[in-house]
């Protein structure tokens, strides 16, 4: 599934207010997809809990298009807003901890690829973080939100958002040497 | 590319991936609109009872309301004093308007009650036609009350005066009020008893009859007593008299005139004793109430003012019972928002506790 951050934004941007259409959902759909899995995973850790989640998430978006308000964020937001709830919920369902995550991308089997190596040391440094830590960066880059849309999806303020944002982004830099 | 370009792209590069066929088996249920998880809705049916309903709880609500404004205005109480003096009385009570010929047959037909023309002279007991005749000697008590519009009230009131001058009756007693479109009047009048049933009848013509109560009262046996004390009296006055005349000495002749002065004074007061029973006999007692009801009618037609005023009370109504709900109903709806937002906070907070676990 190829990420199309583009599509989103543009769809955030022209979309009305109200997009009930199937057709409307299906872009939105298309475009945050890959993003939301991948941020559903980043937090269950566990990849069949996050395909359950990522599918339930985009359920209720889907029953619960009419409660979007473009007032209070934009759609990929908003959609970002419902699959944490969900992850959450199935945390507390499960109340343990799973062993990850995704499947080893190729690149790490090519051990003198320097990118590969990067690449590891990133996701062992992302391993190393706390859980509110990954979420944070997940957020900021498999969502591509911005700091504002974090603020208001975590329930702070937005410079509260920036900051403790820094500090994991400065963990992770320092994790990975 | 510089260092946090670098990282997001490294981030973003360790990102889990989807599964192919999970990706497809959502693919598709997003372009089915997730339809399997929830039936279609049937396509609704034009109910037309639900409006019908609405509209008949609607008409109902407003017969109901209009109702209890009208007969809000009402109130009665009993005016007349059943109360007795002795004797023997008779009570007939109507609560309909009386028509012609009950007003007729009200009417003694046997002729033994007597019922006099006003001003009885005094000192013909021994010729009163009450005692010779054997007639009964009755006091007749009536209460009609009338029911009037508001716009008649004072206009009814008015006649009922003409029409006791007419007939020659005595007020005793009246007292008017009127507040609020509402009115209320008391006459007691003391109609001549052999204009009594004129004066019924001209009464009951000026407004609805709600209600009628007759008593009467036989007081022939004290009647008659009072004459024969009368006739008594002057019977001995006049012997003493005779006796004066045949007085031979000064001692006897004094003691004879002291005995007539005597005499005379019982003749009095007989004399006024029988006057004011015949005075009962004379004038009958009757006691008019006359009400109005509130409403203005013209014709009694229902007309587009009283509509309006109809439509102005319920709307009054409505609105008195949109206040008290809403007053019952504003602490309660505080108490389940305070408690929605005290149990979105909990929640969130437990979501948050989850990520700590993981």
């Amino acid at each position: 599934m190829p990420r199309n951050r583009d599509v989103a934004i543009t769809l955030t941007a022209t979309a009305p207010a109200r997009k009930t259409t199937a057709a409307a959902f299906a872009d939105l759909y298309r475009a945050t997809f890959a993003d939301v899995y991948a941020y559903v995973a980043t937090i269950v850790s566990d990849r069949s809990a996050a395909e359950d989640v990522t599918a339930q998430a985009f359920e209720r978006a889907y029953r619960k298009q009419r409660s979007f308000d473009a007032r209070r964020g934009s759609q990929r937001a908003w959609i970002f807003g419902i699959a944490r709830n969900a992850a959450l919920d199935e945390l507390r369902r499960r109340r343990r901890t799973a062993t990850l995550v995704a499947e080893p991308p190729d690149e790490v089997l090519v051990a003198h690829d320097e990118a590969a190596v990067r690449r590891t040391t990133v996701r062992a440094a992302l391993e190393g973080l706390d859980a509110r830590d990954r979420e944070l960066i997940a957020l900021k880059f498999h969502g591509d939100l911005s700091n504002a849309e974090i603020a208001r999806l975590l329930g702070m303020s937005e410079s509260n958002a920036g900051t403790r944002l820094h500090r994991a982004v400065t963990k992770l830099r320092e994790a990975c040497g | 590319m510089n260092d946090s370009d670098q990282l997001r792209e490294d981030v973003r590069a360790t990102a889990p991936q989807p599964r192919p066929h999970f990706a497809a088996r959502l693919e598709r249920n997003v372009e089915a609109g997730f339809k399997p998880a929830k039936p279609p809705k049937e396509p609704r049916k034009l109910n037309l009872w639900r409006p019908a309903l609405a509209l008949a709880c609607t008409a109902l609500l407003a017969v109901v309301v209009g109702l209890v404004a009208v007969q809000g205005n009402g109130d009665d109480d009993s005016l007349m004093d059943a109360s007795s003096d002795g004797g023997s009385a008779a009570v007939q009570e109507q609560t309909a308007p009386p028509d012609e010929a009950t007003l007729k047959s009200r009417t003694p037909a046997d002729g033994q009650t007597f019922r006099s023309g006003a001003g009885a002279p005094t000192a013909q007991s021994a010729a009163d036609p009450r005692v010779r005749d054997g007639r009964r000697v009755v006091e007749q008590r009536t209460a009609l009350e009338l029911e009037t519009a508001a716009d008649t009230f004072t206009e009814t009131t008015d006649e009922v005066l003409q029409v006791a001058d007419d007939s020659g009756s005595i007020v005793q007693s009246s007292r008017v009020s009127e507040r609020d479109g509402k009115g209320f009047a008391r006459f007691d009048l003391r109609v001549p008893a052999a204009r009594l049933d004129a004066t019924l009848a001209d009464l009951s013509r000026l407004a609805h009859v709600t209600s009628r109560t007759a008593q009467t009262e036989d007081f022939t046996r004290t009647y008659v007593s009072a004459a024969a004390r009368l006739e008594d009296a002057r019977g001995e006055r006049r012997a003493l008299l005779k006796a004066l005349e045949r007085a031979d000495t000064d001692e006897e002749a004094e003691s004879l005139r002291q005995q007539i002065r005597l005499a005379r004074s019982r003749i009095a007061y007989a004399e006024n004793e029988l006057n004011r029973l015949r005075r009962r006999a004379d004038r009958a007692r009757v006691s008019v109430t006359v009400r109005s009801t509130g409403r203005r009618t013209e014709g009694g037609a229902w007309t587009p003012g009283d509509a309006i005023g109809d439509a102005g009370r319920i709307l009054e109504v409505a609105a008195g019972v949109i206040v008290v709900t809403a007053a019952a109903l504003l602490p309660l709806a505080l108490l389940a928002a305070l408690a929605a937002l005290a149990a979105r906070s909990l929640r969130r907070r437990r979501r948050d506790a989850a990520l700590d676990t993981a």
